[in-house]
């Protein structure tokens, strides 16, 4: 029994058919791009092979180091970075706004940070390489499009159930990659939806938040900001070294259970500056909780990421969720099988175009190039 | 630790168990109204050990996930196996053959400028109608706008008449806006 009338299920399968092919390549190369950057964490430590690794790191010679270099004068920006090393990237990083560079486990600063190739790979996914606020949008308006195909699909698909687990082999193409593509988008369904929104969500809460500043604050994005995300803790007269040891001594008491992350150094060199402790928090998908800290690292609160309202904890967990940044291997191999499902849904798609067309052209020659350019042009590049 | 080795066996099997009720009720000619109410309870109810057993956030979307892994592996090992369909010589033109794709690019002016534009407003205008906090307002506005948006991306492009579509989603816009700016 078919429960949706055929003429929805006509102009349904023209509407999906239009979109895809709108996106069908660009969303290609972000699916793609996308389930690879999963594990970006490893391809970073790839690429920098050489690196003395520790899963733990001294405090008092972090401490001795960091500010040794604030000291110099010579690499110092209005924010710093002190990446801290954990079991899953056990890795130590001083930064600036620029650049970065390693710490060895006994405090000694080794090579600059270089992974160009992993940014490469995170920009192709987050911008298409094109300038970054405008490919954002780009993307993120992927994000709203995946959705339109997800709902164009589902109501173009009237045997949905009948063809549950349906998979014709090695009939003709049209068959098979008709096959392919409604499995593999229907099982997959609540993830590729997930996918969609959060990743519309990057490039497109700046105009959310510019509208309730229109309303609400007479303009004012950054009051907007400060309610979701809270704002900066009222310090002054602050000076001298930054206590990085008490502060990451004092973090075990205050969340036991928490993974420091890294360090924010806020208005360095500023009378008003501090210290923010990012902190994984077991079994959540908010990126962390952050813990403030003046210069000499008596705590001054946290953001509330982790316990506060209910929406201040969703929009946090974006990022997590639509990255696959948590739980370690096992879910980041659960999103590299269902992202590479969504790219093989974005080829399938476009193939049953071509299939149907009945002709073959300049197009054909072109997909092909592009479906199996992007994974050798990706070898390539990371090998060479 | 105790809970997680508890409950994740039993939060798979779960999952597995109502996948395989679907598969059974689908195989069998006609299907099985029994195995696959089963199937669909014991899918969704499979969210509450995965919620035991990895809390709520992680449970939920193994919840999802388990069952989608599974069905690809259960359609692999149920393929039709038709030979091989002779495809023929398909003919070969030089240039570019766009006749069965719809080129009606003004389409992309209404999904994305229009729609957008009616999505952005009318997902804020129905959050700030909830009473709850502008931060919950604000999160429920990021949930609904690429779900608005997709929607109404689709209603448009299903549309035999879209420019009149997007007619009226301009004058949701326009209500939408003053829903929130005149308050």
């Amino acid at each position: 029994m078919n429960i949706l009338p055929p003429a929805l299920v006509k102009s349904a399968l023209g509407g999906h058919k239009w979109v895809g092919l709108l996106c069908g390549a660009l969303m290609y190369v972000v699916c793609l791009s996308g389930t690879l950057a999963v594990f970006y964490q490893e391809f970073e430590r790839w690429e920098q092979a050489n690196i003395p690794e520790s899963a733990t790191a001294d405090s008092v010679e972090l401490e001795k180091r960091f500010n040794e270099l604030l000291a110099d004068n010579v690499n110092v920006t209005e924010h710093m970075y002190l990446r801290l090393p954990t079991v899953k990237h056990p890795r130590t990083v001083i930064a600036n706004e620029n650049e970065g560079w390693f710490v060895s486990p006994d405090g000694s600063l080794l090579e600059n940070v270089s992974h160009d190739w992993t940014h490469m790979l995170i920009d192709l996914h987050l911008y298409l390489l094109l300038p970054n606020s405008f490919g954002m949008i780009v993307v993120s308006l992927l994000g709203v499009l995946l959705c339109t195909l997800i709902f164009t699909g589902f109501l173009s698909h009237p045997r949905i159930f009948k063809d549950a687990f349906h998979f014709r082999n090695k009939g003709s193409r049209q068959l098979e990659q008709t096959d392919l593509h409604n499995r593999l988008s229907v099982w997959g369904a609540p993830f590729h939806l997930m996918i969609g929104m959060t990743g519309a969500y990057f490039g497109l809460v700046g105009m959310l938040v510019w509208l309730v500043a229109s309303a609400v604050y007479d303009g004012d994005r950054q009051q907007v900001l400060e309610s979701v995300f809270g704002g900066e803790p009222e310090v002054h007269e602050q000076a001298g070294d930054f206590s990085i040891h008490r502060v990451l001594t004092d973090i075990k008491v205050i969340a036991p259970n928490a993974t420091p992350l890294f360090i924010t150094f806020h208005n360095v060199g500023e009378s008003n500056q501090f210290m923010e402790l990012y902190a994984s928090q077991p079994g959540r998908l908010i990126y962390s909780e952050n813990y403030s800290f003046d210069t000499a690292g008596n705590y001054l609160g946290k953001d509330g990421f982790s316990d506060g309202e209910i929406g201040k904890q969703l929009v946090y967990s974006i990022y997590r969720l639509h990255f696959g940044n948590f739980a370690g291997l096992p879910v980041k191999v659960i999103y590299l099988l269902l992202g590479f499902a969504l790219t093989l849904v974005s080829v399938s798609g476009i193939n049953i175009w071509l299939s149907k067309r009945k002709v073959r052209d300049q197009i054909n020659v072109i997909w092909s190039g592009i479906v199996w350019g992007l994974p050798v042009a990706l070898t390539a590049s990371a090998i060479s | 630790m105790q809970k997680i080795t508890l409950f994740l066996p039993v939060s798979l099997l779960i999952s597995l168990s109502g996948l395989g009720c679907l598969f059974y009720s689908w195989k069998r000619q006609p299907d099985s109204a029994i195995y696959r109410t089963a199937g669909w309870i014991l899918l969704t109810g499979s969210i509450y050990p995965w919620g035991r057993a990895l809390g709520f956030e992680y449970g939920t979307i193994l919840f999802f996930a388990v069952p989608a892994l599974a069905s690809w592996f259960v359609i692999s090992t149920n393929m039709s196996g038709f030979a091989r369909a002779e495809q023929g010589v398909l003919p070969e033109t030089k240039g570019f053959d766009l006749k069965l794709g719809r080129v009606d690019m003004y389409l992309f002016l209404l999904i994305v400028p229009v729609c957008g534009l009616s999505s952005l407003l009318s997902s804020l205008a129905i959050a700030v109608l909830l009473p709850v906090s502008l931060t919950n307002q604000m999160a429920t506005a990021v949930i609904l706008l690429p779900l608005i948006w997709g929607a109404l991306g689709s209603w448009v492009v299903m549309s035999t008449r879209p420019v009149a579509v997007a007619a009226l989603l301009l004058c949701a816009a326009g209500i939408s806006a003053a829903s929130i700016f005149i308050r």
